[in-house]
C-alpha cells in the first residue's frame, strides 16, 4: 500500500484529542484501538492541510521544501498503514 | 477486631476494610498501617477485602491462604506464610482494576517542595530501593508501587503505602536508612524474599496533599557502571516508553492518552543508570533544582 | 436482609434517601450482579443522579469505563470474525451482548464474557475450520462435554483466540436440539438487520436479529437457563428493548410482538419476562397486556405460582447480603427446570449423573478455585 498522489485522504482521528507535538515529534493516537505513534517532526506544518475534509499528498508537499517530500510520502505511508489517514473511496 | 466485624482504614484516596484470622497478617498490618487513619461503621469503604484459610484440607495440608474481593476470588491461593504479601500485591490489583478516575502507572513516586518524581521501571530496575532510599531523605513518599495521576486535575493522588523491599535490597536499606521500621519478612515468593517497610509519618500526614509531575526517571540499577550516567530523554519517546508502564491505559481509551501527554509535556524526563544509591540521590535532587527554574 | 439494589432499580427516586452504608451495600451487590455500569445509565436516564453521593459515583463511571472500552474491543472482534468467515461467504449472525453493541441497544453500562454467533447448520464446519486457521482453538474439555455440545446442544464447544483471549460460541441454532420449545430458525435468520459501521476506515456491515427478535431470544436464554446471577441484568436488557420498541420511536404494535412471539413459540418466555419487569423493575413499556397473558384471555399455567416464588426469589444481586435459604431452593428447581426444558428425561438423568460424578472427581483432585 502506498500512498497515491493521486488519491484523496481524510484525517481518521480527531486533531484537537488526538494529536500532540512534542520537541521530538507529533504523537498521534487511535482511538479504535489504542496505537500510539511518534511521527516525525515533519508532519507538523503539514496540520493545516490534513484538517480540510479532504487531502491528497500534493497538498502535503506543497507545506515543505523538496528536501523533505521523501520524509513526508514515508510519513503519510505509515499514517495510512496504521489507520491514522483514510483513503477517500468514491 | 481485624478477625471480627474488620478493620477499615484509609489509604489515600481509597477506604479499605480488612478481614482477616491469620494472626501473622493481622500483626503485620497493625504495625505497617499503625499511622493510617481509622474509620468507622459508618465511612464508606471502596475495598472489602479479606484474607482466609480455605475451608478444604488446604487448611491443614500445606496450608493456602486466599485473597477475596468482596466475594469474588481474583487469585489462586498462596502458600499461607506469603498472607502478608498477598494483601499487599491483591491491594495493588484493586487499585488498579478499580480506579479509572486516574491513569495508573507503575512506578516510584515521591514529592519534594509540590513536584513529583516518577520513578517508572521494570522489576528489577531498582525503584523500589530508590523510593526507600528517597523517602527517607528528604523526599515526601506518594508510593513505591503506582502512580495515581487525576484524570480530572492532572495532579497525583498520594497513597504512602508500606515499601516492598526484595532481596538484597532489604539488607541494603537496613543500612542505609536506619530509621526505617521493618515488617515480616516473607520468604520464598515468586520474587524471592520481601519486606515491607513502614511509610514514614509525615508521608501519612500529609496523605491528602497531591502533587504536580515535574520530572519523569527511568531508573536502572547496574553494578557494573562505575560513575553515575544521566540522559536527558526527549519527550515523545518518554510517552511511548511509559506506556508501557501504565495499567490502564487501554482501558482509559481518549483520556488515558489526554492525562499522559499533559504529565509529560510538563515533565524533563531522563534515564538513570547507577550504581551507587548516594550519587543516584545527589543527582536526583539537583534535577529537581534545575526543574524548579 | 433485602437487596437495596432492587429498590433502588424499582424505583429510582429512593436515590434521593439512601444513606451512605447503603450505597456502600448498592455497589457490592451491583458488583455481584454486574449492573454497576447498567445501574449509572438507568439512573442518569431516571434523572436521579446528582444525588449519588461522590464516592460511589467514583465506582460507577470506573464501570462505564471498563464498558466502553470492552465495546470498543467488541467492535475489533467484529471486524475480525467477519473477515474470517467472509473468505467462504459466510455471514454471520451476532447474537447478545455483541448484538447489543452493534445495534447500540441494551449495550449501556454492559459487559459481556464472550462472543456468541449464529451460522446456519450447514456451514458449521466450514466455519470452524476457517476459525481454526484464524488463531481460534477449542476449549479445554472432557470428551464427554465436547460429546454433549455437538450431539446435543444448539452450538459448537467455545473456541478461545489464542492471541486475544476471546472466547466465541458458534450457535446454529438459538435453543438445543432437544429442547422441548423450538421453532424454524430460518424464521429468525430471515429477518435479520444489517448495520452499517466503519471500522478502520472500511465499512463493516455486521448482521443482528431484529430488535423483536434480539428481545425474544433475550427472554428466551433467561426463562431457560438455570444460571440466574445475570438474571437481574439480563431482565434489564429487556426492559430496554421493551421500552425502545414502544418508546417514542414506536415501531411496532404490542400485538405484533405477541405474533412474532407466537411465529417463534417463545410467547410464554415472553409473558414471563414481561410478568416479572413489571414487578421489579421500573419501566415505561406498556406490560399490561403481556405480563398475564391477557391477549389469550385464559387461565394462567398452574404452576405459575411455583415460578413465580422462584424466580422473584431468584432476580437479585446473588450477593452474601441477599442470598437466604428460600434462594437456594429456588435456584436448585430452576436448574432442574432448566434442564428438564433442555432435554427429555430420558437423556436428562444419565446426563445430570455424569456431570455429578465428574463434579466430585474435581472436588477430590483439590483443584483451586478460579
Amino acid at each position: 500500500m502506498t500512498i497515491k498522489t493521486t488519491c484523496s485522504y481524510r484525517l481518521a482521528i480527531d486533531m484537537q484529542r488526538h494529536w500532540r507535538e512534542f520537541e521530538d515529534g507529533i504523537i498521534l493516537f487511535n482511538p479504535e484501538n489504542n496505537d500510539t505513534v511518534l511521527f516525525n517532526l515533519v508532519l507538523a506544518p503539514l496540520k493545516g492541510a490534513m484538517t480540510a475534509d479532504s487531502f491528497n499528498a500534493d497538498d502535503c508537499l506543497a507545506q515543505a521544501v523538496e528536501a523533505q517530500h521523501q520524509l513526508i510520502l514515508d510519513t503519510l505511508n505509515s499514517m495510512e498503514e496504521l489507520g491514522f489517514i483514510h483513503r477517500i473511496v468514491h | 477486631m481485624i478477625k471480627g466485624p474488620g478493620i477499615r482504614f484509609e489509604i489515600g484516596p481509597f477506604n479499605v476494610e480488612l478481614k482477616t484470622k491469620i494472626p501473622a497478617l493481622a500483626n503485620n498490618v497493625y504495625q505497617l498501617y499503625s499511622h493510617s487513619k481509622l474509620l468507622g461503621n459508618n465511612d464508606f469503604v471502596d475495598f472489602h477485602i479479606s484474607l482466609t484459610q480455605p475451608n478444604s484440607i488446604r487448611r491443614f495440608v500445606r496450608p493456602q491462604v486466599d485473597f477475596l474481593f468482596d466475594q469474588t476470588r481474583p487469585f489462586k491461593p498462596l502458600a499461607l506464610d506469603q498472607a502478608c504479601a498477598f494483601f499487599e500485591w491483591g491491594l495493588n490489583w484493586a487499585i488498579a482494576q478499580h480506579a479509572m478516575q486516574f491513569l495508573i502507572i507503575h512506578c516510584a513516586v515521591v514529592e519534594k517542595e509540590g513536584r513529583a518524581v516518577i520513578l517508572p521501571g521494570m522489576p528489577g530496575a531498582g525503584k523500589s530501593t530508590l523510593c526507600a532510599a528517597l523517602s527517607h531523605h528528604g523526599w515526601r513518599l506518594l508510593s513505591d508501587e503506582q502512580a495515581l495521576i487525576s484524570l480530572e486535575t492532572g495532579l497525583i493522588s498520594p497513597l504512602a503505602r508500606p515499601i516492598c523491599l526484595k532481596n538484597e535490597s532489604i539488607d541494603i536499606i537496613r543500612g542505609f536508612c536506619p530509621d526505617a521500621e521493618y515488617g515480616a519478612i516473607v520468604r520464598g515468593t515468586t520474587k524471592g524474599d520481601l519486606a515491607h517497610i513502614k511509610a514514614p509519618t509525615s508521608a501519612i500526614s500529609a496523605i491528602k496533599q497531591v502533587a504536580a509531575p515535574s520530572l519523569i526517571i527511568f531508573p536502572q540499577f547496574d553494578n557494573y557502571v562505575d560513575n553515575i550516567q544521566v540522559d536527558a530523554m526527549t519527550r515523545g519517546i518518554a510517552l511511548i516508553e511509559l506506556i508501557g508502564h501504565c495499567f490502564n491505559y487501554i482501558t482509559l481509551g481518549d483520556s488515558g492518552f489526554a492525562t499522559l501527554s499533559d504529565t509529560v509535556a510538563q515533565s524533563n524526563c531522563y534515564q538513570l543508570r547507577y550504581r551507587d544509591l548516594n550519587q543516584a540521590l545527589a543527582t536526583i535532587e539537583a534535577l529537581h533544582q534545575e526543574a524548579r527554574v | 436482609m433485602k437487596s437495596v439494589l432492587n429498590q433502588l432499580l424499582k424505583n429510582p427516586q429512593t436515590a434521593q434517601f439512601l444513606t451512605i452504608a447503603q450505597w456502600e451495600l448498592v455497589l457490592r451487590q451491583s458488583a455481584a450482579s454486574k449492573t454497576t455500569g447498567r445501574l449509572y445509565y438507568l439512573l442518569t436516564q431516571a434523572e436521579v443522579i446528582e444525588h449519588v453521593p461522590p464516592r460511589v459515583l467514583v465506582h460507577m463511571k470506573t464501570a462505564q469505563i471498563k464498558a466502553d472500552c470492552q465495546q470498543r474491543e467488541i467492535l475489533n472482534e467484529v471486524n475480525e470474525i467477519t473477515r474470517c468467515l467472509a473468505v467462504s461467504n459466510i455471514t454471520p449472525i451476532f447474537l447478545k451482548g455483541v448484538a447489543y453493541v452493534i445495534a447500540g441497544i441494551a449495550h449501556q453500562g454492559r459487559t459481556c464474557n464472550d462472543v456468541d454467533i449464529l451460522v446456519p447448520r450447514e456451514q458449521l464446519d466450514t466455519a470452524e475450520r476457517l476459525l481454526s486457521k484464524n488463531g481460534w482453538v477449542q476449549e479445554n474439555l472432557s470428551h464427554y462435554d465436547a460429546q454433549y455440545y455437538r450431539q446435543w446442544m444448539h452450538e459448537l464447544p467455545p473456541m478461545v483466540h489464542l492471541e486475544r483471549k476471546t472466547v466465541l460460541d458458534v450457535h446454529h441454532h438459538l435453543l438445543p436440539l432437544t429442547s422441548q420449545v423450538n421453532f424454524d430458525i430460518s424464521r429468525a435468520t430471515k429477518l435479520a438487520k444489517q448495520h452499517n459501521k466503519m471500522w478502520q476506515g472500511q465499512p463493516l456491515c455486521p448482521q443482528t436479529l431484529a430488535l423483536t427478535d434480539m428481545l425474544l431470544h433475550s427472554a428466551c436464554h433467561l426463562f431457560c437457563e438455570g444460571e440466574l446471577n445475570k438474571g437481574l441484568r439480563d431482565l434489564t436488557d429487556i426492559n430496554i428493548m421493551l421500552e425502545q420498541l414502544f418508546g417514542p420511536t414506536q415501531s411496532i404494535t404490542p400485538h405484533q410482538l405477541i405474533e412474532r412471539a407466537e411465529i417463534l413459540d417463545l410467547d410464554y418466555p415472553l409473558m414471563l419476562a414481561t410478568r416479572y419487569i413489571n414487578q421489579i423493575l421500573a419501566s415505561t413499556a406498556p406490560l399490561d397486556l403481556f405480563c398475564c397473558y391477557k391477549w389469550r384471555q385464559q387461565t394462567m399455567p398452574r404452576h405459575l405460582g411455583l415460578l413465580d416464588w422462584c424466580y422473584i426469589n431468584l432476580l437479585i444481586p446473588h450477593h452474601n447480603s441477599c442470598i437466604t435459604t428460600k434462594v437456594h431452593i429456588s435456584a436448585l428447581l430452576i436448574f432442574i427446570r432448566s434442564h428438564y426444558l433442555r432435554m427429555p428425561l430420558r437423556l436428562l438423568i444419565p446426563h445430570l449423573t455424569i456431570k455429578w460424578w465428574h463434579g466430585i472427581k474435581t472436588t477430590f483432585s483439590g483443584a483451586s478455585s478460579q
